[in-house]
C-alpha cells in the first residue's frame, strides 16, 4: 500500500452497541475500520441495554484503537486529525467516544470534528471496501439511509444537508427487529428476518399493506409492524406452527416464509414508493442508500432494478460499510476539513436526539 | 492489604487529576518544588450535572492557569469511582483519550483511597469513607489514616442504618447531612465533607509515585450491575 495522503483522519464511533475506529485518509482510502461488536454482551436481553453499551465502549476501546492503528500501520502521532460521533443515539455511549476523541484530539494537537451519525452514512456509499480512493460525491445527490433507527431521505448539494423525509413512527429496521423477536428469533432479528424471507413466496401469503402518508414523502412502519404481528396471530389461530427451530433448516414452516417475504416485500414497496414519487416531481442525479437496513437483499436488488429502469445512478454502500462504522465518521469528517470546518474540542457536546438538515 | 511506601514527591514533579465520579467534579494541576512542598497549584470544579460537556476545558484552563504543557507534566490522574455511570466513564475516557496522545503515565485512584487521604486524620486512626449509593444505601471502605491510608476491608454497600455499628469515630464523604441524621451514632463522632478531590488524589499518587497503570481507566468501580428491565416484550 502506497503512503496514506494526509490529512489522516482517525474516527471514533460509538452511538449504538458497536465500538468502532478508523483511519481515513485524505483521498477517502479506508486505512482499517475496526468494529467490535457487543452482540454477545446484549444477546441475553433481547435488545441493546444502553448501560451495557456504555460499560463496553469504554472497555473496547483501547484494543479497537490499538487494532486499527496497527493494520493502518501507524501510531497517534501520524493522525492528523481527530472526528467522533457527536449524536443522535444512546447519551451514555455517544460520550465515551465523544470524551475519547475530544482529548485525543487535545492531546496531540490536532482538529477536532464532532460528526453527525447520519452524515457519515450519506457518504458511505462513496466508499471503497477493498482499500481505494473514495469515490467523489457529486455535487447534488439523494442519500437514503435505512437501519434500525432511521428512515431518511437527504438532498445533499455541495455538502449542505436537507431533510426530505423521515419516518413518522418506527425505522424499517426496527421493524424487521420485532417481527423477528415476535417470532423467536435471537437479536440481532433483522438480517436473519431478510435472510428467512429470500426462502418464502410473497404471492402465497397475505398481503400486507404499503403505508401512504399523503403528499408526504414521509415513511411510516408502525401499520405494517401491527399489520404483521396480527397475521402471526392469524397463522398461529388456524392451527400453523410459529415456533422457531434453530436446529431445522429453515427454522420455520412455509407459511411463515411465506408470510416474512410478504413483509419483507410490503417494507421495501414503501421505500420504493417514495423514491418514484421524489423522482416524478425532481429527477434524481444519483440516489446514495447506506445503513444497516442496506443490506437487506430485496431492497439492494429492487434499488439497482429502479435505478436501471428510471435511468438513476444508484449506489449502494458497500456491505462492509452499511452497519455502523468509524470509517464513514472519518470520511465524512475529512470532506468538512477539505472545506476548512472544524469544531471546537472543548465546546463539542453529545446529543442524543440530533436532527440532521431540518 | 500491604502498606505502599509513602515518601516525599520527586521535586520537580507535576501530575493533572480529574475527579468526575465525586457529586463535585474537579480538575486540577500540581508541581512540587525543590523542598518537596506543592509550589503551584491551579483547580477547577463544578456541580456533577452538565459537567461532561465543560470537562476538558477545565483541563485546558487549569493547565493555562498552572503554566503547565500537557506534554511535560508527569502522569494523568483519574478517580474510578464509585459515583455517576456516566461521570466514571467522561472522566475516565477523557484522561485515557490524554494517555493514549501523550504517552504519559496514567492511573486512576478509587474515591475511598482519595476520600481516606481527604479525611484529616491523625495517623493511625481508623476512618470511614463513605458514597452515596442512593435508596438510603452507602458503599463503605475502612482505612487506617496516614500519608497514603492503607484500607482495612474491601469496598461494600450497606443500608445508613447499619454504618454506625462499624464503630469508627471518623467518617469522610460528601453530602453527609443525610448520614449524621441518624441516631444511632457514637457521641463525638467526626463528620469531613470532603469537597474537591482532584487535588489530593494527586497528591496522593505523588507520594507514593504512582503506581501507575493505565489498564485502571478502562475500569470503573461501578460496584453495581447495569440496570437492565426484563425482555421488553
Amino acid at each position: 500500500m502506497s503512503a496514506p495522503t494526509p490529512p489522516l483522519v482517525l474516527g471514533i464511533e460509538t452511538s449504538c452497541d458497536d465500538t468502532a475506529c478508523a483511519l481515513v485518509d485524505g483521498e477517502g482510502r479506508v486505512l482499517a475500520s475496526v468494529v467490535s461488536s457487543q452482540l454477545a454482551a446484549h444477546r441475553p436481553y433481547g435488545g441493546v441495554v444502553p448501560e451495557i453499551a456504555s460499560r463496553e465502549h469504554l472497555g473496547n476501546w483501547p484494543e479497537v484503537s490499538e487494532r486499527a492503528l496497527e493494520q493502518a500501520g501507524v501510531d497517534f502521532g501520524a493522525v492528523d486529525a481527530v472526528a467522533a460521533t457527536r449524536g443522535p443515539g444512546l447519551v451514555g455511549s455517544l460520550l465515551v467516544g465523544l470524551s475519547l476523541g475530544k482529548s485525543l484530539a487535545y492531546g496531540l494537537g490536532k482538529p477536532f470534528l464532532a460528526v453527525h451519525h447520519l452524515e457519515g452514512h450519506l457518504y458511505s456509499p462513496f466508499l471503497d471496501a477493498e482499500g481505494g480512493a473514495a469515490r467523489t460525491a457529486p455535487e447534488r445527490f439523494v442519500g437514503l439511509v435505512v437501519s434500525g433507527g432511521h428512515t431518511s431521505l437527504f438532498d445533499v448539494v455541495g455538502g449542505r444537508v436537507t431533510s426530505l423525509a423521515e419516518t413518522r413512527d418506527d425505522a424499517m429496521g426496527e421493524v424487521f427487529d420485532k417481527v423477528g423477536k415476535r417470532l423467536g428469533l435471537p437479536y440481532p432479528q433483522g438480517p436473519k428476518v431478510d435472510a428467512l424471507a429470500e426462502h418464502g413466496d410473497a404471492g402465497r401469503a397475505v398481503e400486507l399493506p404499503v403505508a401512504s402518508t399523503k403528499a408526504s414523502l414521509d415513511f411510516s412502519y408502525s401499520g405494517l409492524k401491527t399489520s404483521t404481528l396480527l397475521a402471526i396471530e392469524a397463522l398461529e389461530a388456524a392451527g400453523v406452527d410459529t415456533t422457531y427451530a434453530p436446529d431445522r433448516d429453515p427454522p420455520f414452516g412455509q407459511e411463515v416464509l411465506d408470510l416474512l417475504a410478504s413483509f419483507r416485500r410490503a417494507a421495501v414497496e414503501q421505500v420504493l414508493r417514495r423514491l418514484r414519487r421524489l423522482h416524478r416531481r425532481h429527477a434524481l442525479p444519483l440516489l446514495a442508500v447506506s445503513g444497516g437496513a442496506a443490506a437487506n437483499r430485496l431492497l439492494r436488488r429492487e434499488l439497482l432494478a429502479w435505478g436501471s429502469d428510471a435511468g438513476v445512478d444508484v449506489r449502494l454502500v458497500p456491505l462492509t460499510f452499511s452497519g455502523d462504522n468509524a470509517a464513514m465518521i472519518a470520511y465524512a469528517a475529512a470532506l468538512r476539513l477539505a472545506r476548512g470546518e472544524v469544531d471546537d474540542p472543548l465546546e463539542a457536546e453529545a446529543v442524543s436526539r440530533l436532527p440532521l438538515g431540518a | 492489604m500491604s502498606t505502599p511506601p509513602a515518601s516525599s514527591p520527586k521535586p520537580g514533579t507535576a501530575l493533572l487529576a480529574l475527579d468526575t465520579a465525586s457529586p463535585t467534579v474537579s480538575v486540577a494541576a500540581l508541581r512540587w518544588g525543590a523542598d518537596g512542598a506543592v509550589a503551584v497549584v491551579a483547580e477547577r470544579s463544578l456541580a456533577q450535572r452538565r459537567s461532561s460537556a465543560v470537562l476538558l476545558r477545565l483541563v485546558d484552563e487549569v493547565l493555562r492557569e498552572a503554566g503547565e504543557a500537557l506534554g511535560d507534566l508527569d502522569g494523568l490522574v483519574a478517580v474510578r469511582g464509585p459515583g455517576s455511570f456516566t461521570g466514571l466513564r467522561v472522566g475516565l475516557a477523557t484522561v485515557l483519550g490524554l494517555h493514549q496522545a501523550t504517552a504519559l503515565p496514567a492511573t486512576a485512584l478509587s474515591s475511598f483511597e482519595v476520600l481516606a487521604t481527604a479525611a484529616g486524620a491523625v495517623d493511625g486512626d481508623e476512618v470511614l469513607t463513605v458514597v452515596d449509593a442512593r435508596r438510603g444505601d452507602y458503599f463503605v471502605q475502612r482505612y487506617t489514616a496516614g500519608a497514603v491510608p492503607v484500607a482495612l476491608d474491601e469496598p461494600r454497600r450497606m443500608p445508613l442504618t447499619r454504618l454506625p455499628d462499624l464503630g469508627v469515630s471518623r467518617v469522610v464523604g460528601h453530602s453527609l447531612g443525610a448520614l449524621r441524621a441518624d441516631a444511632g451514632w457514637a457521641p463525638g463522632t467526626r463528620w469531613v465533607e470532603a469537597g474537591a478531590l482532584a487535588a489530593t488524589a494527586a497528591r496522593l499518587v505523588a507520594r507514593r509515585d504512582g503506581p501507575w497503570d493505565a489498564g485502571l481507566l478502562t475500569r470503573p468501580l461501578y460496584l453495581e450491575a447495569p440496570a437492565v428491565g426484563p425482555p421488553a416484550r
